[in-house]
């Protein structure tokens, strides 16, 4: 299979390297890519959804919020490790991704943004009105991982190679037949409903795994972070990620992930600037959206392009 | 349950519900003509809230400032509201719906931020004119004034809206234009132009909810996210672009969330949510809405 | 062609409001049929093709296909019983190339669909190499569906129908906005697919021309009702029809 080959020589391989340069980083930078890493598999999450399924979805947060505090709940009620904790969360995140899918599928198109929408403000006003099980506003602090997790190198190792795989199944995914199948029904629906095909399940499954994905992404935050707060699951949140995909490009596989370290070096600078984020965030979004909808990527891809061809429009 | 406390928490259901109605029936007309709907309602419903405490501290909270400031915020508001449309809206009508969302969804995010940097975090108080504040006895019932006043500010909207959009030029030409755009534009009608207006018409309509209920509720960050979301509500069981299935829904969400508040106070937004769910699921155009694809 | 009945309308009728689009309508197109549906606009061919495919449901009357009610089922089920159709304004799949939107109509049809683990190119290579040669298509198998012509499209809709396997194939006015040449040659694809293929073939048709030379068996519509039905030659010369086309322009 060569698909297989030479996806797994560009995760693997990935892995391998970026393993071996954390050797020789410091704490503060190995932090930075290990966000890096989770962001990139959130944003990729989301981009299942939007970018191959041609779904416009504002509420991505409520899965990787949901995610983040199923896994902070579970540590601090269970003894269990973070291993088998993640694995439950991302289940559990599945099952929620496929409840909200069925209501919100239903609607027409338009309204399922606004659906989308209103369940992650659903949930943020649970989380925040829930406390004795999620502890309101003050989220939950003071997680505990194993001792080995603790260390920085081992959670950095350890989170890239879960989005390593995470990241690689995608691939698998989206290059098989449903994958294909979705990205039908993103171009022509009708078509694929003449064809035979249950466009309403198609559509359901590729939610349910993207809300799962986010999920994972939203507990390994959790396990980075040793907290969760309400903020994870806000409907600014679900800004983030939208961001990260139109830095990087719609659509395209490697612009989530490159949308995400992107979008990680933008808040590593601006963070120290100013406390006004979201202010940043919706400035640099609006930016993108007028200037440069093809994503920072597709715009420098564009240029490059011309240059080949001899400078021609 | 008396016959007294049911008057109150009806009336208490439709004030809300007018109050919805109002900003509501900007989102849904807005995208009846401009086919985008606008995320930043919310943030801009907030910004005129704040404008209007302004107005009142400025004036050093007299009688007069609180009707100053209903006077003046949401034009304020309407005027934001034309110039986000000029310079923000216009070069993205031909964009996919994608950008269009994730135009109005960052612009949320810029206001309601803004106002956190103009304003600061802490919530203010907007004090209710002497008038507004009394109480009227209608039979065992007290109902505040204030909640009357709304509810006549509301219907006042809804037969406002209802005559400009079927008894004048202008709103002849706004339907034409919804209904037909290059046809309207040959015809040598000004369609930027009317466009403009009813962004900027939403806008207004917006800031004069974010004054009126200044005075009831406190005015703070997570304001425009609460409104935004009940709004989207109304607009999808209403079915968008219909004004009067969002005068509807308005009322039904109103006074379901009044009766809601008493027996699962906590729960609002679940049942805003639930009726919302519920409605799409049998009519996934929201009442009287028109299929779009 | 055995002369068995495949479909069968029996006094269907669909109305929109105050407008009746189809107005009793009493057809039966028999296994192997090759037949041209004909009629001045506003007949009812295109409401007659949606409602032999489940996107509407008929107010009165019965759809049958091979014998089994299909009236007003949901489309999918009524594709995944035989019957496929392209449209009069073309649906293809504009990002994916030539080859793959053949790929994905017959990896639906195969029920690969939730194979969400396998490889995508394999499956499916050799016939979807087939029907492309079938169609014409295989030196533009690599081209994005989005930058082909518009003749070159509706082709590939065809050859998205073909993918499906169908009994019955519903073509909506197959050679709409096409050259001659290219017209031609898609009149003699559909005379090749109804000989080499074991399939039925009903398409609606806006010019005369290729109705005539392409089809064995000619349905008139009009107002909503089939007003005449035969051999080529016979409706051609038919009076009755021609005053029904009168100021009709092809």
């Amino acid at each position: 299979m060569g698909r297989f080959k030479r996806d797994i020589l560009v995760f693997g391989g990935g892995f391998v390297v970026l393993l071996v340069l954390g050797r020789f980083l410091g704490g503060y930078h190995l932090r930075v890519i290990t966000e890096m890493a989770i962001l990139a598999l959130f944003a990729q999450s989301l981009n299942i959804i939007l970018g191959y399924g041609g779904l416009i979805s504002f509420g991505h947060a409520a899965f990787y919020g949901f995610g983040g505090y199923a896994t902070a709940i579970l540590l601090r009620e269970t003894s269990l490790g973070l291993i088998p904790i993640l694995v439950a969360a991302t289940v559990l995140t599945t099952a929620w991704g496929l409840i909200v899918g069925a209501v919100c599928l239903r609607a027409a198109r338009l309204y399922f943004a606004i659906l989308t929408l209103a369940i992650s403000q659903l949930l943020f006003v649970i989380v925040f009105q829930w406390y004795s099980f999620t502890n309101g506003d003050n989220g939950i602090h003071g997680l505990k991982v194993s001792e080995w997790m603790s260390q920085p190198y081992h959670y950095y190792g350890f989170t890239l190679g879960v989005v390593a795989a995470a990241l690689f199944l995608i691939r698998l995914i989206l290059s098989s037949p449903f994958g294909y199948a979705l990205r039908s029904v993103r171009d022509n629906r009708q078509r694929v409903e003449y064809l035979g095909a249950n466009v309403w399940t198609i559509r359901l499954v590729a939610f349910g795994i993207a809300a799962g994905f986010g999920g994972l992404a939203g507990g390994l935050y959790v396990g980075f972070d040793h907290m969760a707060y309400p903020m994870l699951v806000h409907w600014s949140k679900s800004a983030e990620p939208l961001l990260m995909i139109i830095l990087g490009g719609v659509s395209s596989f490697w612009g989530a992930p490159a949308g995400a370290v992107l979008f990680v070096f933008m808040e590593l600078i601006l963070v120290k600037v100013t406390t006004h984020w979201l202010f940043i965030l919706g400035l640099t979004i609006m930016i993108l959206v007028l200037f440069f909808p093809k994503g920072v990527w597709g715009f420098v891809e564009a240029r490059l392009g011309r240059r080949k061809v001899g400078g021609a429009p | 349950m008396t016959p007294a406390l049911l008057l109150e928490i009806v009336i208490g259901g439709l004030t809300n519900g007018m109050l919805l109605f109002t900003v509501a029936t900007g989102l849904t007309f807005v995208f009846g003509v401009l086919q985008i709907i606008n995320f930043a309602h919310g943030a801009i419903y907030m910004l005129s809230a704040y404008l209007g405490y302004t107005v009142c501290q400025a004036l050093g909270g007299t009688a007069g400032a609180y009707w100053l400031a209903l006077a003046t915020a949401p034009l304020a508001a309407g005027v934001i509201g034309a110039v986000i449309e000029m310079v923000l809206l216009r070069p993205m009508y031909h964009r996919e719906h994608l950008m269009q969302l994730l135009l109005t969804y960052s612009l949320a995010l810029v206001i309601a931020d803004s106002t956190k940097f103009l304003w600061g975090a802490e919530p203010k108080m907007v004090a209710l004119p002497g008038i507004l504040a009394g109480f009227i006895q209608v039979g065992r019932a007290t109902l505040p004034v204030y909640n009357l006043a709304v509810i006549a500010v509301g219907a006042a909207v809804m037969v406002g809206l209802w005559l400009f959009v079927n008894r004048t030029k202008l709103g002849h030409i706004i339907r034409a234009g919804a209904f037909d755009a290059g046809m309207t534009e040959a015809l040598g009608i000004n369609l930027r132009a009317v466009y403009t207006f009813v962004f900027a018409l939403g806008a207004w309509l917006c800031g004069l909810a974010g004054v009126l209920i200044a005075p009831v509720t406190t005015v703070s960050q997570g304001m425009d996210a609460t409104m935004l979301l009940d709004a989207f509500a109304v607009v999808v069981i209403g079915g968008m672009g219909s004004i009067g299935g969002a005068f509807i829904a308005s009322i039904i969400v109103g006074l379901f969330g009044a009766f809601g508040l008493m027996w699962f106070p906590g729960l609002a937004i679940a049942f805003t949510f639930v009726i919302m769910a519920a409605i799409l699921l049998i009519r996934p155009w929201g009442l009287f809405g028109r299929p779009l694809e | 062609m055995s002369g068995e009945v495949l479909l069968e309308l029996k006094g269907v009728r669909l109305s929109f409001g105050q407008v009746r689009a189809v107005d009793g309508v009493d057809l039966a197109v028999a296994k192997g049929d090759l037949t041209a549906i004909i009629g001045p606009n506003g007949a009812g061919k295109t409401t007659l093709f949606n409602l032999i495919t489940g996107r509407y449901r008929p107010d009165s009357g019965r759809i049958t296909l091979d014998g089994q009610d299909i009236s007003g089922r949901p489309s999918h089920q009524i594709t995944r019983r035989g019957v496929a159709r392209s449209f009069q304004i073309t649906n293809i799949f504009p990002s994916l190339t030539v080859a793959e939107n053949v790929q994905v109509a017959l990896q639906i049809t195969d029920r690969q669909t939730y194979r969400l683990l396998a490889d995508f190119r394999p499956l499916g290579r050799e016939r979807v190499a087939e029907i492309l040669d079938l169609v014409g298509l295989t030196d533009k198998a690599g081209h994005p569906a989005g930058e082909l012509s518009h003749g070159d499209q509706r082709t590939l809709e065809i050859a998205l129908t073909l993918a499906l396997r169908p009994r019955l194939l519903l073509l909506d006015e197959p050679t709409s906005g096409m050259s001659s040449w290219e017209t031609s040659l898609v009149t003699d694809l559909i005379g090749r697919i109804s000989t080499e293929m074991d399939l039925t073939v009903l398409f609606v048709e806006h010019d005369m021309s290729v109705a005539f030379s392409a089809a064995k068996k000619v349905v008139v519509m009009h107002q909503g009702r089939v007003f005449a039905q035969g051999e080529p030659e016979a409706i051609r010369c038919n009076e009755a029809v021609r005053a029904v086309y009168l100021g009709e322009e092809e």
